[in-house]
């Protein structure tokens, strides 16, 4: 009978409190298309909080944000979206279109091409992709060497050869990319402002000198940490110290 | 004499009426304060001619009237007529007891329609002499007159602003009058400037030019409007009407200069011998604090700044038209408020159409103490494709001081269709929006919509590089490239040891094969001879060249043997052999080769291959 009763009680529990991410989802998504923006992004935010997640969740979330005037939400959440799924399209038009309504315009300072490159590169895939990749140019680089060993013939064991040295280069590639991505997700290096606007620092104490103002939805990179206060970098390359409550890592 | 100023300036004001508009309305007037006894004149006004209902009344006796006047007058202006009427009763009654009483309003019939003019308060004092405190216009109350101080009403002259109300909504409006008090004969200096009501719109209204007594601090003064103005607060706090000066004359009693003791001072001091003489003063108002309410939140949609009590209607101009032709929707907001700083209602035209700016006009008027009138916007748009085109309702908002709420007026939606131009094609003669066609224009952007198919969750914080799955894949991986190594090892090890066997054995094999052979030469049976023959030299080439015998062909057998550094003499004579067998196992008796010859040259070329043959 006991058992009978927490059983009932184990599948209770997921539907008192709210449904599975599923009805969440579908739930937040009816708010939406009913004009009620916050509500869609409180589920959406409550899915997050069963511990699980999407590319087209956080999608959908940065829309609801900026139908309920956080734009800093916005681009916070589309950035998420494009982090779990660089080839999220509509993520990146959104993110394109929300930036007309930033304040800050900020100087890009020149980066190195190589950089750039690289940047774009490893851009290319999510995490997931490049570790899939890692491992299926493993596996051709086994099979390489095991031709290259075994063939009799002569431009069998050249193919072998070559073969195991381009896919020997592809698996470097993919797997450092991959290495990037997973440690960008573990540690993020890079944030968003979430307040309407904030006075940057330049020391971590509210006594500190105010160097310039930031606003809502500016993209920065956190360097360093003191108690509350991070050390950001922002695109032109000025650095300062801001209260953590005032950004959400990506 | 008060009362016919009277007339007189409601004449005027109901000329200024017919200027504004054509709107009926009739406006009571009376002396504010009378004596018991007295007679006066009760009149009414209007720009129609109308049968007038005189109410019943208990304190005042109708003595004649109604005395009715009328004149028009029509004007050309512009080719536009302007017709003016205006229309007065007067009727002359008499107080009967003291106290403060209400004329009701009067009715008036004009055609099928009833107008009733505003109700008129009357002081009747006794015939002591002095009325108390009221104003001497209809509708106005003098909120201030309670705080009138000892000090001023000590003063011969002194200048007051009275608004009607002290508490307002922005954008309500309310009359303020700068009034005088005096009890010596004066005037102003010059000409009297407008009160400058910092932080209010105003609209001037006629002064009521009749003066009344109005007792103040225990004296009677005599007062008199001199300003009216209606005034609409532009922004919520505690506006304050700064003190207002002007310059007055008045007269003071100059006399008494010699010294006392004179006997002709006794006599000159008597007033009758005052000499007067003419004395400006400057005169201020007192600071007059205007609480102004700020509007609640949560305006409408449709809310332009509009204050107090309004009509809407809107109209468009057709239905059914051609391409180029112009349309205009009117919309018109009439009634009593802040009707000249209402602002345009937005309105969602059908895209593609060329819409122009929109024209306001405006006509005021006013009755009594309000400022009432109707504004009239067009928005005219010139149609450019034909079809079926709709306006969405438009609706208009406004913020009802009265009740304190908003209140908002829609209409109905307004369809048209638009038929194509004859003889022109679509583009029209006037309006050519490139050769034929037109790009595809964003009317607006926005962000796309949400995705709502349930997508595939994974679990936060999980990366392939973490798990043990993804990393016990390589081992996977690694481990089966270990096994298939090895069984490639083994495999190609044990082909190499069955190639090195087969080669080994070759020449035994072959030698087995010729003593069977050999065998069949000494019996004499040819046909086995020669087959076995064959049969021993493709056997060897077959093991020592590690060859199936299924693909063993002479031409290949010819080549590997020349890659193995064979001499050409030894090959040609394997070609010979092999041909001799070959022939002669299908020849007649007569044409075949000696058998001991060939035995002899096949063992022979046996040996020489053995020994010529380098295997790899």
């Amino acid at each position: 009978m006991r058992k009978y009763l927490i059983i009932s009680a184990l599948f209770l529990f997921p539907l008192l409190y709210g449904g599975s991410p599923d009805s969440l989802y579908t739930s937040a998504g009816n708010a939406y298309s009913e004009g009620r923006f916050e509500q869609a992004l409180a589920d959406y935010q409550s899915i997050v909080e069963l511990g699980v997640t999407s590319a087209d969740l956080y999608y959908n979330m940065g829309n609801a944000a900026f139908r309920s005037n956080k734009l800093g939400y916005a681009v916070l959440y589309y950035e998420k979206a494009l982090k779990l799924d660089p080839s999220h399209e509509e993520a990146g038009k959104n993110l394109d279109y929300v930036s007309q309504y930033k304040e800050d315009q900020l100087e890009q300072v020149p980066e190195l091409f190589i950089r750039t490159w690289i940047r774009l590169g490893y851009q290319l895939f999510s995490l997931r992709t490049w570790s899939t990749l890692a491992l299926i140019f493993f596996a051709l680089l086994l099979g390489s060497i095991l031709i290259y060993i075994f063939s009799s013939r002569l431009s069998l064991k050249k193919t072998g050869f070559f073969t195991g040295l381009v896919t020997l280069l592809f698996f470097a590639l993919s797997i450092t990319a991959a290495i990037h991505r997973n440690t960008e997700m573990v540690a993020p290096d890079s944030a968003v402002i979430i307040m309407p606007s904030v006075v940057v620092k330049s020391s971590p104490s509210l006594s500190g000198t105010d160097l310039f103002v930031l606003h809502e939805g500016t993209q920065i990179r956190v360097d360093d940490h003191v108690g509350s206060w991070r050390e950001i970098r922002i695109s032109d390359g000025r650095v300062g110290w801001i209260p953590s409550d005032a950004l959400a890592m990506i | 004499m008060s009362a016919k100023r009277n007339i007189l300036s409601a004449g005027f004001l109901f000329m200024v009426l017919a200027l504004w508009g054509q709107e009926t309305a009739f406006v009571a007037s009376a002396p504010a304060t009378v004596k018991v006894g007295d007679q006066f004149q009760f009149t009414v006004e209007g720009n129609e001619q109308g049968s007038i209902q005189f109410p019943e009344m208990s304190h005042f006796e109708l003595l004649s009237g109604p005395f009715s006047s009328f004149s028009s007058s029509t004007q050309w202006i512009n080719g536009k007529m302007t017709a003016k009427t205006t229309a007065s009763y007067t009727y002359i009654l008499r107080a009967t007891s003291t106290g403060d009483f209400t004329i009701p309003p009067v009715k008036v019939k004009v055609k099928r329609e009833t107008y009733e003019t505003n109700p008129v308060q009357i002081t009747v004092a006794g015939t002591s002499g002095g009325g108390t405190g009221s104003s001497g216009s209809a509708g106005s109350t003098t909120a201030a007159s309670g705080e009138t101080s000892e000090q001023s009403a000590q003063q011969p002259v002194f200048l007051r602003v009275l608004p009607s109300r002290t508490s307002v909504y922005v954008g309500e409006q309310f009359v303020a009058e700068l009034k005088v008090y005096t009890s010596v004969n004066t005037r102003p200096t010059g000409g009297l400037k407008e009160v400058p009501y910092e932080g209010f719109y105003k609209h001037s209204l006629d002064a009521d030019q009749a003066s009344s007594r109005e007792n103040v601090g225990g004296k009677t003064h005599v007062t008199q409007v001199l300003q009216r103005h209606v005034l609409i607060p532009q922004k919520a706090g505690k506006l304050v009407i700064e003190p207002f000066e002007s310059e007055w004359t008045i007269p003071r009693r100059v006399g008494g200069q010699q010294g006392a003791g004179s006997m002709f001072d006794e006599f000159f001091n008597d007033p009758f011998f005052d000499r007067y003489q003419d004395v400006p003063v400057k005169i201020a108002t007192r600071p007059v604090t205007i609480n102004v309410k700020p509007l609640p939140p949560n305006a409408p949609s449709g809310f332009t700044g509009a204050v107090g009590d309004f009509k809407f209607s809107a109209k468009l101009s057709a239905n059914q038209v051609q391409v180029n032709d112009a349309l205009s929707l009117v919309v018109t907001i009439s009634g009593t408020g802040n009707v000249s700083l209402l602002g345009a209602p937005r309105i969602d035209f059908p895209p593609d159409h060329d819409i122009y700016e929109t024209t306001k006009s405006t006509k005021l008027s006013t009755s009594g103490n309000r400022v009432s009138g109707t504004v009239t916007f067009e928005y005219p748009f010139v149609v450019r494709h034909a079809g079926s085109f709709r306006i969405a309702p438009v609706s208009f908002s406004w913020f009802d001081p009265s009740t304190g709420k908003y209140q908002t007026a829609t209409t109905e939606e307004f369809l048209f269709t638009v038929a194509k131009g004859e003889g022109t094609d679509d583009g029209g003669q006037i309006y050519i929006p490139g050769a034929r066609g037109e790009l595809v224009e964003n009317i607006g952007t926005d962000i796309l919509d949400i995705r709502r198919t349930i997508p595939e969750f994974v679990t936060i914080g999980t990366s392939p590089l973490k798990s043990t799955v993804y990393w016990l894949l390589y081992m996977l991986l690694f481990v089966l490239f270990l096994a298939a190594a090895t069984i490639f090892r083994l495999y190609f090890k044990r082909k190499a040891d069955v190639r090195l066997l087969r080669n080994r054995k070759a020449n035994k094999m072959a030698k087995r094969r010729l003593r069977i052979a050999d065998k069949a030469r000494r019996s004499n049976e040819q046909d086995t001879f020669f087959e076995e023959t064959e049969k021993a030299i493709w056997g060897y080439l077959s093991d020592k060249l590690s060859i199936e015998p299924s693909s063993l062909s002479r031409e290949k057998v010819l080549e590997l043997l020349g890659n193995a550094g064979v001499p050409g003499e030894t090959l040609t004579e394997l070609s010979r052999i092999i041909d001799e067998c070959e022939y002669s196992r299908y020849a007649p008796s007569s044409e075949r080769s000696d058998m001991n010859t060939l035995y002899g040259d096949a063992a022979g070329l046996l040996h020489k291959l053995e020994q010529n043959i380098r295997v790899r």
